[in-house]
């Protein structure tokens, strides 16, 4: 079954257009890390899921319900943490939690909820106002939790998270799925992707521009390795061979720092460029391969969209 | 039943908040300096005394006190993003107006019958004759007038989507039907009649009728109306004393108060439903 089902969703704010179209399915069980730079139409689209705001053209199912039909029904099974939301800052934490097991008709215990995502009781009974943006999301992702949701909806989850906060968010992602939930988590944090997401579908100006698996993504893509080559020689030397990599890999895949040239490149071209610099002014002193990381793969596909429109 | 959790919510918030507890004061100290400054001049004091002079204030501040309780009811939970948290939750769009409405009357009901049942205490402890089915009943017709503009303020803050255009819009509103609409009944009267020196034949209804049907269109108008019929002894009566409106005019002011406070809340349900948030 299919925990979200989304049919040429298309989106205009006026003369803006958020969504272009856009074809996506996820799988219950999943977890799906959706990826596009700020401004794509991640947030869009979650809002749309929710019916915060609706379609011009197309439709979204979640949970297998229509998203405008049945949207308490899809939101009484799910958990959220909306992007740009706020806090009452008159209520304390706990109250927060009391408010969404009442809304919800659940059961559960808020001490747990705030132990889970590491909120002492001292912190449960201050008033959100005092809150930093770190303990802000680490309660709205308590709330989240709420209910045992069968479809967790996170939109960028690690705003204003330290290292640790970000590493209890990504442990409490995999508790959730292990559980049986469906999670589908926006971010153009690449890295937070990467260890957790089964499949990724990349968003670039209101398109999907690829959904797939994190090793089918890298294989797919174009960006095969990285290639670190360290070059001795004047300044001028290191222009003339970043200018003779440049004829072959293209403009904007070479950056130089400290004598050290990084080039993304396919790995065919790996020799015919180190012959290119051999025929330079400058000298290679060593080289080493790096395969791409997501980061790459993820700059290779939003770069490549751009180039074609 | 998720607009009662909402109405909790709401008015669980608003009593965190110092305005409650200041408007709570302002109507005790408000009562009771009138009270006490009566008491001084009158020997005679009645609680319907009292309330003569209270009444004219009244029209005055309770509309001003129910817009600054309500007039962020929905556009800042839209503003501060808490709105996002709320619907992520499964409520219903009218959920949120039906709960907020509730909650806000609430802020605002209490401190108005706090307000008026401390001094109450008070007169009673001094030896003011007191007459507690007109006491109880003005606070009921102040209630339900107040309740008007809570409802014009929470539909207006569902409808509009800043802050700025929802109060400008109140004070709007607050403006011509609750100063210049007074104003505005005579002159034409005296317009008409000094043009045409005699009420024209043509017009449908005579110039006492007119007037009437001015007073009937502003929830103060009927607020008034109702009173005068309740400090008269003649509240929904049959027979009315000349110059108090008659059993139907009284029925219609009523009904007027409730479709001020229907409208607006059905004119935001519908706005806020169709609003991309």
């Amino acid at each position: 079954m299919t925990a979200i089902e989304l049919k040429g969703l298309r989106k205009e704010f006026g003369d803006v257009v958020a969504l272009d179209g856009v074809d996506l399915t996820v799988e219950e069980g999943e977890v799906f890390g959706f990826l596009g730079p700020n401004g794509a139409g991640k947030s869009t689209t979650i809002n749309i899921l929710l019916d915060f705001v609706r379609p011009t053209d197309g439709s979204a199912t979640v949970l297998g319900k229509d998203s405008r039909a049945h949207s308490e029904a899809i939101r009484s099974r799910t958990g959220v943490l909306p992007e740009g939301y706020g806090l009452y800052d008159r209520l304390t934490a706990r109250q927060h939690l009391e408010f969404v097991i009442d809304s919800k008709e659940a059961d559960d215990d808020p001490m747990a909820l705030l132990d889970r995502v590491g909120l002492d009781a001292e912190a449960a009974d201050q008033k959100t106002g005092g809150f930093s943006k770190g303990m802000q999301q680490r309660l709205i992702l308590a709330m989240a939790l709420v209910g045992e949701p069968e479809l967790l909806i996170l939109d960028e989850p690690s705003t204003g998270l330290d290292p640790n906060g970000a590493r209890l968010m990504r442990e409490i992602v995999r508790e959730e799925n292990e559980r049986g939930a469906t999670v589908f988590f926006s971010s153009h944090i690449l890295d937070q992707v990467e260890s957790v997401c089964d499949t990724v579908g990349i968003l670039q100006d209101g398109n999907l521009i690829a959904k797939d698996t994190i090793d089918g993504l890298r294989e797919a893509s174009s960006t095969g390795m990285q290639l670190v080559v360290t070059v001795g020689g004047s300044q001028s030397d290191i222009d003339t061979a970043v200018a003779a990599v440049e004829d072959i890999t293209g403009t904007d895949t070479v950056s130089v720092e400290d004598g050290t040239l990084t080039v993304t490149c396919e790995s065919d071209d790996k020799m015919t460029i180190l012959n290119a610099l051999e025929s330079t002014p400058a000298t290679v002193e060593d080289f080493e391969t790096e395969s791409a990381s997501l980061g790459e793969v993820f700059t290779s596909y939003t770069t490549a969209a751009e180039v074609e429109q | 039943m998720s607009w009662q959790a909402i109405a909790r919510k709401d008015f669980m918030d608003a009593s965190r908040s110092y305005l409650l507890w200041g408007l709570t004061a302002v109507f005790v100290l408000i009562v009771s300096v009138i009270t006490a400054g009566l008491g001084y001049i009158a020997p005679n004091l009645t609680s319907t005394g009292v309330i003569n002079p209270l009444h004219i204030l009244f029209q005055y501040i309770i509309p001003l006190i129910a817009i600054l309780i309500s007039f962020g009811a929905v556009v800042d939970e839209r503003t501060s993003g808490s709105l996002k948290v709320l619907l992520s939750l499964p409520h219903s769009r009218d959920d949120v107006i039906v709960g907020k409405m509730l909650g806000r009357s609430g802020a605002f009901v209490l401190p108005l019958v706090v307000g008026m049942a401390l001094p109450a205490l008070g007169m009673l402890a001094a030896g003011v004759t007191f007459e507690p089915l007109k006491y109880v009943g003005y606070i009921l017709l102040a209630s339900v007038f107040g309740l008007t503009y809570v409802a014009l303020a929470t539909g207006l803050s569902a409808a509009l989507s800043s802050r700025f255009r929802v109060l400008l819009s109140l004070l709007g509103f607050y403006f011509v039907f609750n100063i210049l609409w007074f104003i505005v009944n005579t002159a034409s009267v005296v317009l008409i009649l000094a043009l045409s020196r005699e009420w024209p034949a043509w017009m449908p209804l005579s110039v006492q009728e007119t007037r009437r049907v001015f007073q009937l269109l502003s929830p103060t108008g009927d607020f008034q109306l109702l009173k005068q019929a309740l400090f008269n002894d003649a509240l929904y009566a049959t027979q009315v004393p000349e110059g108090v409106a008659s059993l139907g005019t009284q029925v219609t002011a009523t009904l007027m108060l409730l479709a001020w406070i229907a409208l607006p809340l059905a004119f935001g349900i519908v706005r806020f439903r169709a609003a991309d948030l």
